[in-house]
């Protein structure tokens, strides 16, 4: 299975990966999760009208296409954001539905009225074909995100100030409009390169999945952007190895299911966020504070039992008296507990 | 008219309607992607039920396709809730998961399933006056009894909980105050849109089924602060896009869903350009009482 | 045989995920008294509040309303959230945010009836805002919102009323309708337990004070609560707030 096209798509795979995860991770931190998804349909009428005026279907041209109207939906909520009463999620609705619903009449009349027209591949596009890539959009795939990269890291101080805080950075004199429109354009070209390997949906998932799934594992920006890469890189390049020794798997699907997986094991294990510490932790807190509660209703009250302890909401009540006995501040005397008087009143154990 | 061509305007007439205004809901609790979100993740539910069952039976798919849509729904509220991903975040990683796990079902079992995804994305509103089933004695398409009782659902829903549903969007701490259930009631709602697309989506395609469900809700919020005004104002503007679309498809040859879509979004551009003159004119008349009239409309 | 307590709470705790925001809170409120809580940011003051609304989980703790255990929202508690907690661009006139008070008792599937518009109509009378009525709401400016609010509290027609700072940035004609108001409502017999915000203003308002910083640090008449040594604990002992969380 190792031949000079495997190796190709893994490497266009991998990078693609790694570059969706780095802009989104800007997406997901400024709480435009499904910008990328608003984007990547907002290409679809670009790729057609591509199409229409040069005639021509080679790949570069389609995306130049992809990208233009991509940019003028991120002009348009841009537009919004600052002059109308619209809110953000219904903005982003409108470009999706709107700018998508354009392009399916624009290709369905190309198709009708262009002799030859074919579909202009749109298929292709809106689901994606790992299979066709080759060397010349490998490379393209590379150049793009190098640049990306290069941007990303040039303004990151600025990124990173705009993602966590937005109205601090605009009192601090930071370009907050420039900077949303950077972000934002990087996430158009990375779906738009991403477009014809995965297709719309797969692509906005792997703008949104590694992003979130890093984030359970460190709240450090660089640490977070390291971390999401290659989450997105292992995704997509065992999702591109699977379809390879298993024709018959759809790739982009297989790399979000991937992505997928990661980001439920994160979310359960990862130290100190992932779900099952988190729980543990405030569930032994739970208990700290409820036998700290029970400690000085017994200190008021001198005695009490457990129907007094359960009435209060306490969820152990048993255990957590046992638990104050075994301190030597209660002793339990025939169903009731009693305060022991302990010498010195317990101090902060902590 | 043939009666083909009718009864695809009755239906894309009908999906309108209820998606409006239902819509002005999902606006109003800005909770619009989650209407694209269901819409995605309907797929595993239609094609786990008909693996499971070998039935395309209208009713059980449409059944595990709106459990699919609530369970995106409440699983990507749950997340949010039990870990510290915002609710945006949640339901992008909830629906895009169940959306891959659907095309890879249907890939996976090609020979017996002719789901085309394709077809669940544009719809085919052009096709519907040819697959009909009788019903009360009419030769119908087989999309209309579904279309119209789902709009009876949603339409009784909208009107019986009209005030709760008010009081939830408006404040949902004073809901819960007296006792009026807003997660219940919330929930109820997505139950509602998730009902509402499936049943839509088949006829007029998911893309479609989302824009209406926004875009006039949000042309109408643009135009008026008050509620009435606003429920009117976007079904009249769904429907009249609904209408406007089809014609202009069948002139230039196109998609009808695609078109209605784009006419939705020209309403919409229409009502910004129309806001945005009012606003001006408003300003430059204050702006001439106060200072000098030729520099006054400068701003 | 002496009447039960408005408000009996008893070793209340709350949490928010593995922090603790209230500890041990123990209160007895008396019926027909204007209380005020008052603590620096963070104290837990609003969490209060949504704790006895059932709007907060409690972790332990029972609260009892007017001697009966509260179980969930209880339409004898009517609640004024803080103004800024809901969107002034909502599609609602004044007349339909101050009739939302009645939907606790309209129920489901009924309109309001006469009687109940009735006193929506008197209640915007009594906060001066009868005017305003078909209003769209984001016409309003801070204080007529808060005076709003506060119509909607009184069709509510509670018995203990929970306030989240009511008077914070308002103007003069709505501190005194506002006053006017509570003080209408006290001699009623009714409760009412206010968050307040400025320290300067509580013994003007209030007939008692409590002092909360995750736990009660004082309660009684605002002279005897508003002790230097007292503030001093509440205010300045920032370290004990965070413990956990930086744990």
């Amino acid at each position: 299975m190792w031949t000079y096209n495997t190796a190709i798509v893994l490497i266009g795979a991998a990078l693609l990966g790694a570059q969706c995860a780095v802009v989104g991770t800007f997406a997901v931190l400024r709480r435009r999760a499904l910008l990328g998804d608003v984007l990547a349909h907002a290409a679809l009428p670009g790729i057609v009208l591509a199409f229409w005026l040069t005639g021509n279907r080679s790949l570069p041209i389609l995306l130049t296409g992809a990208a233009s109207t991509g940019l003028i939906g991120i002009a348009i909520l841009a537009y919004l954001k600052k002059r109308s009463r619209t809110r953000e999620d219904a903005a982003l609705g409108l470009v999706l539905s709107v700018f998508f619903g354009i392009g399916i009449a624009l290709s369905r009349y190309v198709q009708n009225a262009v002799p030859g027209g074919g579909k202009a591949g749109l298929d292709t596009f809106i689901f994606g074909k790992t299979a066709g890539i080759v060397l010349a959009d490998v490379l393209g795939v590379a150049l793009v995100g190098a640049l990306s990269l290069v941007l990303v890291m040039g303004t990151f101080k600025e990124l990173r100030m705009v993602s966590f805080d937005p109205q601090f950075a605009a009192t601090q004199g930071y370009p907050v409009v420039f900077l949303d429109l950077l972000m934002m354009g990087l996430v158009v070209v990375a779906v738009v390169v991403g477009l014809p390997m995965v297709g719309i949906v797969m692509v906005a998932a792997l703008t949104i999945l590694p992003a979130v799934a890093a984030r359970f594992w460190t709240s450090r920006l660089p640490v977070l952007l390291a971390l999401a890469a290659t989450i997105g890189m292992v995704a997509t390049s065992l999702g591109a190895l699977w379809s390879a020794a298993q024709p018959g798997w759809p790739t982009g699907p297989v790399m979000i299911l991937l992505a997928g997986g990661l980001f439920v094991l994160s979310a359960l294990f990862a130290p100190h966020r992932g779900l099952i510490t988190d729980l543990r932790r405030r569930s032994r807190a739970r208990a700290a504070l409820a036998e700290k509660a029970a400690e000085e209703l017994l200190r008021a009250r001198q005695t009490v039992t457990l129907s007094d302890l359960s009435r209060l909401g306490f969820r152990r009540p048993r255990q957590t008296l046992e638990l104050l006995v075994s301190r030597g501040v209660a002793l339990a005397r025939a169903g009731t507990w009693v305060w022991a008087n302990p010498p010195a009143p317990s101090e902060d154990r902590s | 008219m043939s009666p083909a061509a009718t009864w695809s305007l009755v239906i894309a007439l009908l999906a309108a309607g209820i998606c409006s205004a239902l819509g002005v809901w999902l606006v109003l609790l800005r909770q619009s992607l989650t209407g694209d979100g269901i819409s995605h993740s309907v797929l595993p539910g239609l094609v786990l039920v008909f693996l499971l069952f070998g039935t395309r039976a209208n009713l059980a798919m449409m059944l595990g396709a709106a459990v699919a849509g609530l369970l995106t729904v409440w699983l990507s509220r749950e997340i949010s809730r039990l870990t510290r991903i915002r609710e945006d975040a949640s339901l992008g990683v909830v629906f895009t998961i169940f959306f891959a796990i659907g095309v890879i079902l249907i890939t996976r079992s090609a020979r017996q399933i002719d789901l085309d995804p394709g077809c669940v994305l544009y719809g085919l509103v052009e096709f519907v006056g040819f697959d009909t089933i009788a019903w009360a004695g009419y030769d119908v398409p087989r999309t209309l009894p579904i279309l119209v009782i789902t709009g009876v659902i949603v339409a009784a829903f909208l009107t019986l909980f009209h005030k709760e549903l008010a009081l939830m969007a408006f404040d949902p701490s004073l809901a819960h105050a007296l006792r009026r259930h807003p997660h219940r009631l919330y929930l109820a709602l997505m139950a509602m849109v998730a009902l509402t697309t499936v049943a839509c989506f088949e006829a007029v395609g998911s893309i479609l089924v989302i824009a209406l469900l926004i875009a006039p809700a949000a042309t109408a919020q643009l135009l008026t602060r008050r509620f009435a005004p606003m429920m009117i104002g976007a079904l009249v503007g769904g429907a009249s896009a609904a209408v406007a679309g089809y014609f202009l498809a069948v002139r230039w040859n196109t998609s009808i869903a695609g078109m209605i879509a784009s006419v939705l979004g020209a309403q919409y551009l229409l009502a910004v350009i129309l806001i945005s003159l009012l606003q001006r004119s408003r300003r430059s008349i204050s702006a001439r009482g106060a200072s000098d009239p030729v520099l006054g409309g400068s701003v | 045989m002496t009447l039960a307590p408005a408000l009996r709470i008893e070793h209340l705790s709350v949490a928010y995920d593995d922090r603790p925001v209230l500890e041990n809170v123990n209160l007895e409120l008396g019926r027909g008294k204007l209380i005020g809580i008052v603590g620096p940011n963070g104290a837990g003051k609003s969490t209060l509040l949504k704790a006895i609304l059932g709007l907060t989980p409690k972790l332990l703790g029972s609260i009892e309303l007017l001697g009966e255990p509260l179980r969930g929202a209880d339409l004898r508690l009517g609640y004024v959230p803080q103004r800024e907690s809901v969107d002034w661009d909502f599609p609602v006139t004044v007349a339909e945010v101050v009739a939302m008070g009645t939907y606790g008792r309209v129920g489901w599937f009924r309109r309001p009836s006469a009687a109940e518009r009735t006193r929506v109509q008197r209640a915007l009378d009594q906060v001066g805002l009868s005017e305003y009525a078909s209003r769209q709401i984001s016409q309003l400016s801070g204080g007529q919102q808060q005076r709003t609010f506060l119509a909607r509290a009184l069709v509510q027609d509670a018995e203990v009323y929970l306030l989240d700072e009511p008077f914070a940035g308002i103007d003069a004609t709505t501190e005194e309708a506002l006053i006017e108001v509570l003080l209408d409502l006290r001699a009623q017999g009714r409760t009412l337990v206010a968050v307040h915000h400025d320290l300067g203003t509580v013994a003007k308002f209030f007939d008692e004070v409590v002092l909360l910083h995750r736990h009660v640090l004082a309660f009684g008449p605002p002279d005897e609560v508003l002790t230097p040594t007292l503030l001093e604990v509440a205010y300045s002992s920032k370290s004990t707030s965070r413990s956990a969380w930086g744990a």
